[in-house]
């Protein structure tokens, strides 16, 4: 998100000096400075993206809320279960790709009849689900793609034109168009090595 | 719980006058006792009372945030064990037993040299109301910490530390401007020279411990308990409780003794007793009367639910589920189609009180509760939700019982049918899904918070499933790989 505010990097440059991650990258920008790569370290940015809570989000805009809390969705912006990637409901269960809840092992969750219990909604995250919560009506506008876990992840803002974010404070611009200003993040998990 | 927690800690206050603390507060504020004259002690007075209720808010609701934010969250085994600590505690008091740990520390004298007045007693007010600073008279004190951080509501923290604020600020404004008169120094005395007093208070103490503990007792897993495995499709009614046992047949349950039925579609209610005995053929007895049997057809594998006027079915076919009703001992009655579902919307077993009968409706448009009126014919939604999932609902009288499932937990919810009254939650289970940390792990937590549930809980291994209701308790059944276990739940 390129044009953040300079309150926001200042407490974006805080957060991250405290981060684990913000240590390596102020050690490895040492190691070039000390090697001669002085110019080179202010201009790269780490590979692999740092920051905030979780890989390749930087700034400080919160997730849209998730069935199972990491906002990871799919290409089309439904729920995945962060660890794998699996798809799960608006209750957080696993799904098949009708939709039904399974197990871990994928089979169908039946009663003690042996119907197979009742399907619940499948709500994309920003797209359907914010306008539910906070009523306002969303956009996916531009996205940005970072190295995270060995994979090419796209990090998605949740576009709506309110003036306050998910947080409760002022919302940034960041990825969105048109006076559009990010409501919440998540991210989409490529398949793609990095 | 807020009134016993909110008296409990009042009390506590109260008791702490007797410290070492609580008497120097009285004679500093009285208007003899400072050197300020009446104005300056009532000066005093205005500035100790708000910082006993700063420190008392400090401590207890800074306990309950503390509590909040490690998720102590009110349920599993914190409050349980802050209930027996509380109950522990109640004993003690009520045997006078010295009180452990205790803080041997007063107040800095220094302050009402070196402090303007005002604000000298300010601070007092602040170090008497926070509660561990200084000489602690009643073990109830401590025992408001272990609740107020157990709990994990910070509503109910404000309120403790309020009420022990006051507690401690309002004995001190009451006595100390009356200090110089017969009638206080009487008091002060009394005080003083009659430990008798003291006790009472500590017994005092110690019955609101016990409120309490009371109090904590009915939450979540403590007061219910197992009734039986396998089991499905429970259903009450006249004191009798019933539910299947898979395919061999069903229990029936009346004052303890546990009749064994040979039918495994059966299902009681009001004072009736239907069950399949053969194929498509329902028969509707009475249960604990001599009223008259009927017979009714109705295909097999439907899910049976009857009342003293009604009986009721759903039937599932290839183009979805289908609700039935039929009113028995009417001529030329017909059974009636209540309910219709199609497509990946199911609708739940039905369950009757009287003339109205309840169903849920799930699938991926959302879930509703519907009651429909039989005799009048009508039909009014009683809950919609597209986030969360209502299941399996039962009925009597007024008070609607339910399962609610959300993505952060699953709840039995006793409500009342188009009332405005506080819907209860009688059994908490965690959330169906596995929920991760909502951050990654080695990353901040900041920007984690609105995808997060509050409380977190761990996975449940079982679903709440079907439910009945009686008088003085819920049922509902645990399903774990397609097994279920039935729960008896106290109301």
């Amino acid at each position: 998100m390129p044009s953040e505010p300079a309150g926001a990097r200042l407490a974006d440059a805080a957060a991250a000096a405290t981060s684990r991650r913000g240590f390596l990258d102020r050690l490895a920008r040492g190691l070039m400075a000390v090697t001669g790569g002085a110019a080179v370290a202010r201009a790269v940015k780490p590979g692999e993206a740092e920051a905030f809570h979780f890989c390749g989000h930087i700034y400080t805009t919160a997730s849209c809320p998730h069935p199972t809390g990491i906002p990871r969705v799919d290409l089309h912006g439904y729920p995945l279960r962060a660890k794998d990637g699996r798809r799960v409901d608006d209750l957080g269960r696993l799904v098949d790709h009708r939709g039904r809840p399974v197990d871990e092992r994928g089979r169908l969750l039946r009663d003690p009849d042996g119907r197979v219990v009742p399907e619940a909604p499948r709500t994309r995250i920003c797209l359907d689900g914010i306008p539910r919560r906070y009523h306002h009506r969303t956009y996916l506008d531009g996205t940005w793609h970072r190295c995270c876990g060995g994979h090419v992840r796209r990090l998605i803002d949740c576009c709506s034109y309110s003036k306050v974010r998910i947080n409760g404070d002022a919302s940034l611009t960041g990825y969105c168009y048109q006076g559009r200003r990010v409501f919440c993040v998540m991210y989409y998990q490529t398949k793609v090595p990095c | 719980m807020l009134i016993a927690l909110a008296a409990a800690a009042f009390l506590a206050g109260v008791t702490g006058s007797w410290s070492p603390c609580g008497f120097s507060m009285l004679t500093t504020l009285a208007p003899g006792g400072n050197g300020q004259g009446r104005r300056g002690s009532a000066l005093g007075l205005a500035a100790f009372a708000p910082g006993a209720l700063l420190g008392g808010v400090a401590s207890f609701a800074g306990l309950a945030l503390l509590g909040h934010a490690v998720n102590a969250g009110g349920h599993g085994a914190l409050p349980a064990l802050a209930g027996g600590l509380a109950l522990l505690a109640a004993l003690a008091e009520a045997g006078n037993v010295r009180v452990r740990p205790q803080v041997r520390r007063q107040v800095p004298e220094r302050w009402r040299f070196v402090m303007p007045f005002p604000l000298a007693t300010f601070a007092y007010g602040v170090l008497l109301g926070l509660g561990w600073t200084t000489y602690v008279l009643t073990l109830a004190v401590w025992v408001l910490f272990a609740l107020a951080f157990a709990l994990g509501d910070p509503a109910l923290g404000l309120a403790a530390g309020l009420a022990f604020g006051l507690g401690r600020a309002l004995p001190i404004v009451l006595l100390a401007p009356v200090l110089d008169t017969p009638g206080g120094r009487r008091t002060v005395a009394a005080m003083a020279e009659r430990p008798g007093i003291l006790r009472g208070l500590r017994a005092l103490d110690g019955a609101a411990l016990a409120a309490c503990a009371l109090a904590l007792a009915p939450t979540a897993a403590a007061r219910s308990r197992p009734l039986g495995a396998p089991a499905a499709d429970p259903s009450t009614g006249a004191g009798y409780v019933l539910w299947h046992v898979g395919d061999r047949g069903s229990i029936l349950l009346h004052g303890g003794a546990r009749q064994a039925l040979p039918l495994p579609d059966a299902a009681i209610g009001g004072h009736r007793f239907a069950a399949h005995v053969a194929r498509s053929t329902v028969v509707v007895a009475p249960l604990g009367t001599r009223a008259r049997t009927y017979t009714a057809t109705v295909p097999a594998g439907a899910a049976l639910a009857v009342s003293d006027r009604w009986l009721a079915w759903r039937r599932t076919t290839h183009r979805g589920d289908r609700l039935y009703a039929l009113r028995f001992g009417a001529a030329g009655e017909r059974p009636r189609l209540v309910a219709a579902s199609g497509g990946r919307t199911s609708l739940s077993r039905p369950a009757l009180a009287g003339d109205r009968l309840v169903f849920a409706t799930a699938g991926p448009r959302g879930s509703t509760v519907v009651l429909a009126d039989l005799r009048r014919r009508r039909r009014r939604t009683l809950a919609r939700a597209v986030e969360a999932q209502y299941a399996e609902p039962s009925l009597l009288g007024d008070r609607l019982l339910v399962v609610r499932t959300t993505a952060c937990d699953q709840e039995l919810v006793l409500a009342r049918v188009g009332g405005r009254a506080r819907r209860r939650v009688l059994y908490h289970a965690g959330p169906l899904g596995a929920r991760d940390e909502s951050h990654e792990h080695g990353y901040s937590r900041q920007g984690s918070e609105p995808t997060k549930c509050h409380p977190e809980r761990p996975r449940a291994r079982s679903i709440l499933w079907s439910t009945a209701l009686a008088p003085r308790a819920a049922y509902v059944i645990l399903l774990t790989g397609g097994r279920g276990r039935l729960l008896r739940v106290p109301r």
